[in-house]
């Protein structure tokens, strides 16, 4: 099963939000872009039309416990264990609204993907968690078959999808392979971002004539350099 | 907790939340009322171009103050906190997860804007936040806080001490250096890679 919109349009009060989008959903996707340019607009589209969860920062809880806004009686073995190591030294029975921030990011993100959805869509709350919590998350996500949507200002997060589209005033401007996107270094400078920290150093490396590939291995990188 | 007075500080670790004053805006930004009109309104005291040279600062347009509150995306909503933060002319500007919302080329205004906001205006800046990479470069001092305890209180110069990461994850370009000096590369503290490419050069 897959998402496909073709030349999707979308505009709120006369203000072209998404113009012409061609977009297929049926592997894990980064979604890019500077701000105000239909991020999140798509995916409260995709929540709205093709009930794809958007999870976002939101602290609105509609039950007085943990265990009672997650559902926790009704999740599965594997489920339960991700609440369990994720929410570790958490009394379930508390209300949601004691937690801490980072606790309630996770109880955001846990609400979002134990609805046993096959899609879902993570509205720039990914950058909130410390590595391992997210890598943890998405390896549950991959072994479970459930396809996600990473909107994030952080372009290590590419390294985590297949395909990256980039928007701009509503537009897609390019897409592609996300490793291959990661190397747009002259589009990604433009449009404000950050290169991940390996790909900026083996460029500039590179320039220097120092090294000929791209290293995103640091190991091998040091070994290449100091033999 | 001592937060240094004039100086920029982060603020780290899982179990940041800490009892410092940090007015919640969140019910007001489910409002439909526009974005100029809310100000206008919250600060009655101050006149309408004071209002505008605020957002003009913090990126807003005239096209963003005509917004309603409940439309406004994260980072507008970022910058109307801190342009709320400027209107009430506070001394010490907390920031929590600020730079997440932020590109690159956004963010190093507002880096700059705060070093400007210590220096020139005798403001103090804490920044909230796990991720320490974004800021490294304009921190003076780090406290780590555990429980809502500080376990750990350096100079931005230490931050190549080991044991602020057993609580953050560690930037990419102080592992890239430890990692090179466990082969003997004779690299400094770098935290700008365009210092390190000068030392890679020089020590290969």
């Amino acid at each position: 099963m897959e998402i496909v919109l073709q030349n999707y349009n979308k505009n709120i009060n006369g203000v072209d939000i998404l113009k012409n989008i061609n977009f297929n959903f049926n592997c894990n996707i980064s979604l890019i872009g500077t701000s105000n340019s239909g991020k999140t607009s798509l995916l409260k589209f995709l929540e709205n039309d093709y009930n794809v969860p958007r999870i976002y920062k939101n602290f609105m809880f509609f039950h007085s416990t943990v265990e009672d806004e997650i559902k926790y009686i009704l999740l599965n073995t594997k489920q339960k264990k991700m609440v369990n190591d994720l929410l570790k030294d958490i009394n379930l029975s508390i209300n949601p609204n004691m937690l801490k921030n980072n606790d309630k990011i996770k109880l955001c993100i846990l609400k979002g993907i134990l609805n046993n959805n096959n899609y879902v869509s993570f509205d720039n709350i990914l950058t909130y968690l410390p590595l391992k919590d997210k890598e943890y998350i998405l390896k549950y996500l991959k072994q479970e078959h459930i396809n996600y949507i990473i909107v994030s200002n952080d372009l290590n997060d590419l390294f985590n999808t297949d395909i990256t589209y980039i928007l701009n005033e509503g537009s897609i401007i390019a897409s592609g392979a996300s490793q291959k996107i990661l190397l747009e270094e002259k589009l990604l400078k433009r449009l404000g971002f950050t290169l991940p920290f390996m790909i900026d150093l083996s460029l500039k490396l590179k320039d220097y004539n120092l090294i000929k590939d791209i290293y995103l291995d640091k190991e091998l990188l040091v070994n290449k350099l100091w033999k | 907790m001592e937060i240094k007075k004039n100086k920029i500080t982060a603020i780290l670790g899982i179990d940041t939340d800490l009892n410092i004053d940090e007015e919640k805006l969140e019910l007001d930004f489910l409002k439909s009322i526009k974005m100029i009109d809310y100000l206008k309104n919250k600060f009655n005291n101050l006149n309408e171009e004071k209002i505008n040279e605020a957002l003009k600062i913090c990126l807003l347009t005239d096209i963003d103050k005509q917004k309603p509150l409940n439309v406004l995306s994260s980072n507008e909503i970022e910058k109307l906190e801190l342009a709320i933060k400027l209107l009430e002319n506070r001394e010490m500007i907390i920031l929590s997860d600020f730079e997440i919302n932020f590109l690159n080329r956004e963010f190093n205004y507002f880096k700059n804007l705060f070093k400007k906001m210590v220096t020139k205006y005798n403001k103090t800046v804490v920044f909230i936040t796990n991720n320490l990479t974004r800021i490294m470069d304009i921190i003076d001092f780090i406290l780590v806080v555990e429980n809502k305890t500080v376990v750990l209180e350096l100079n931005a110069k230490n931050i190549y001490y080991d044991k602020i990461y057993d609580y953050v994850d560690m930037p990419e370009i102080i592992n890239f250096v430890k990692l090179a000096r466990k082969n003997h590369a004779k690299l400094e503290d770098y935290t700008d890679i365009n210092e390190l490419i000068k030392g890679i050069f020089r020590s290969v």
